[in-house]
């Protein structure tokens, strides 16, 4: 099914802010127009400096005559390791305006990783901000030209950077997203988005990440906004108070640290500036919507994959569907498989590089993992991960990221997990823990909150369906594991 | 501001560093360990580093948000900047 939503998504964005966009068949078209469409405003600013797009275009130019002079060829895959800097920017646009793939690594990964990957993805090169030892040639992301070299003609159907993908397999792989992929990715950063050209962005997330890439960077350019660039998260409320961001693009975790802490102190820590998030890259409390927008901030939920360049979907009114991730953006091919959502659509993945999966796809349907449903009007709501699917001894399939959103629902609960659990006896049964709210706690006016609050548990469960009941519920004092990307560890207690 | 000050306002900013509050503060000692023994998390150790600032009026600008083992540390850390 081709998801029929221009007209809805038309209708959120506004007519003055969709007759805006524009569509060019490449990162390297995009770039060449918007430099001199917007060429004295200040396209990044980075360590106390201010870059116009003039000037950044200059010093694109001046990079790609860096990869010319170590005899990097158009066509080739080029490696970058960088902070999230200026140099960053620069060396990203000229390795894929020169007709390069761009192979953006983590910061994190060692020396050795690094050259694993590369050597892996098949680069020419690597630039990178430090002396690396490595079996293929370095560049100094510091470097410069004395001349220029041209950017180079290339076809939507190029590649135009490989992000690395955890994936499920525990082999790092990189999702290839050609330039179509990747502009049709920025298109979507605008849609449903009223007030989203010539903006001021704070970027605290990874260059190396799609989210930070696409729908912060190259969004960023595209709308003629600017980008501060913190390069350490720690300041990042130092930087919004300086810079009066009007936008953030944020993953959960941190929209929730921001909130806790302007509650704390009493004033918005990114600014009386800012208007809007886009949150995504893991599930969004529903909550944060309404906190956020008793600050005057507008919490865009949004569903994304790296393999999808950026978002799936976008929710254009997050305060009356707060707990859906919105309708699938226009003219992307979807179909719901037993529950998982199947994808095709110009913003997809040419496929994986650096290690194979051979059941990510079928019939040429890229298979998300995702369980999904969607609502009358064409609004997702992500239910659940396929592999997360708990199937009890009657047969019973139980999503538990479904059950717990019931759980969530209370604002006192801050977190929950459903999982399969098993007694002395080797019966299985469903079971929850829950970690609470400190400070929705704190304002419980009973004797014992602890059992209040699985009062309130118990009323929920009993209103389930019998099957996803839970029999135990325990009510935490410390939070669950985290992955580094902050997605709850799960449980394996039956595997 | 006392070493003993400074853990009770440490404390106060704890409780709300990940929901557990009250049910932290149990744990929290000069010798508990933020990771290991409290299980705080990076954007925990994120929200400590900037409550920890505006409270104090410090910066720590010359360390990250993992040069801290234990509470201690942070505490010390803290008394320096201030004396």
């Amino acid at each position: 099914m081709i998801a029929d939503t221009l007209d809805l998504y038309r209708r959120y964005t506004g007519e003055k802010t969709y007759a805006r966009i524009v569509r060019y068949p490449t990162v390297t078209d995009m770039w060449e127009a918007r430099a001199k469409e917007y060429a004295s405003l200040t396209a990044i600013a980075d360590n106390g400096s201010e870059y116009t797009y003039a000037q950044l275009a200059q010093d694109v130019a001046a990079f790609r005559a860096v990869l010319r002079d170590n005899g990097v060829q158009p066509g080739s895959r080029v490696a970058l390791q960088l902070p999230n800097s200026y140099d960053f920017v620069r060396a990203f646009l000229a390795v894929v305006t020169f007709g390069c793939t761009a192979a953006v690594l983590p910061a994190h990964l060692n020396a050795q990783q690094v050259c694993g990957v590369a050597k892996r993805f098949g680069c020419a090169a690597l630039v990178a901000a430090t002396a690396v030892e490595a079996a293929l040639p370095v560049i100094d992301a510091a470097q410069t030209a004395n001349d220029t070299a041209p950017a180079a003609d290339c076809q939507g159907s190029d590649g135009c950077t490989v992000i690395m993908t955890g994936g499920t397999t525990g082999m790092p792989k990189g999702a290839l997203l050609s330039h179509t992929a990747v502009m049709q990715g920025v298109i979507n950063s605008c849609l449903g988005v009223p007030e989203v050209f010539e903006q001021r962005y704070l970027l605290v997330l990874p260059l190396s990440h799609v989210f930070g890439l696409i729908r912060n960077l190259l969004a960023s350019l595209y709308t003629g906004s600017t980008l501060l660039i913190c390069r350490d998260n720690k300041n990042m409320f130092r930087d919004a108070a300086a810079f009066q961001p009007t936008i953030m693009v944020l993953v959960p975790a941190l929209a929730e640290m921001a909130l806790t802490l302007s509650k704390k102190f009493g004033r918005n820590m990114f600014g009386n500036s800012l208007q809007t998030i886009i949150c995504g890259a893991a599930n969004v409390p529903p909550y944060l919507i309404g906190e956020y927008a008793k600050m005057g901030v507008t919490l865009y939920p949004g569903y994304g994959l790296t393999e999808s360049a950026n978002l799936v979907s976008g929710n254009p009114v997050p305060s009356e569907k707060p707990a859906s991730v919105g309708p699938i953006f226009p003219e992307m091919e979807y179909q719901i498989v037993d529950g998982e959502l199947w994808l095709k659509g110009k913003n997809m993945m040419d496929g994986y590089v650096g290690a194979d999966e051979p059941d990510a796809y079928a019939d040429g349907w890229f298979k998300t993992g995702d369980l999904v449903r969607m609502d009358d009007d064409g609004f997702l709501y992500i239910t659940g991960r396929i592999k997360e699917v708990i199937v009890l001894p009657g047969g019973e399939n139980i999503s538990p990221a479904e059950v717990e959103a019931q759980f969530n629902t209370l604002p006192v609960v801050q977190d929950s997990q459903v999982f399969e659990d098993v007694d002395d006896s080797g019966r299985h049964f469903l079971a929850l823990e829950v970690v609470p709210r400190a400070t929705e706690m704190a304002k419980l006016d009973v004797a014992d909150k602890i059992t209040y609050l699985k009062e309130q548990l118990q009323q929920i469960n009993a209103a389930l369906p019998a099957f996803q009941r839970v029999t135990k519920i325990t009510v935490r004092d410390s939070d669950f594991a985290r992955t580094p990307s902050m997605k709850m560890v799960r449980y394996k207690k039956c595997q | 501001m006392s070493r003993n000050e400074i853990l009770e306002q440490l404390k106060e900013i704890l409780i709300t560093a990940d929901e557990r509050g009250a049910a932290l503060l149990d744990l929290v000692t000069e010798d508990a360990r933020l990771q290991e023994d409290l299980g705080l998390s990076s954007v925990n150790l994120l929200y400590l580093i900037i409550a920890v600032e505006e409270t104090f009026g410090i910066r720590f600008d010359d360390v990250g948000v993992n040069a801290f083992p234990t509470v201690g540390d942070v505490v010390t850390y803290i008394e320096g900047k201030l004396s």
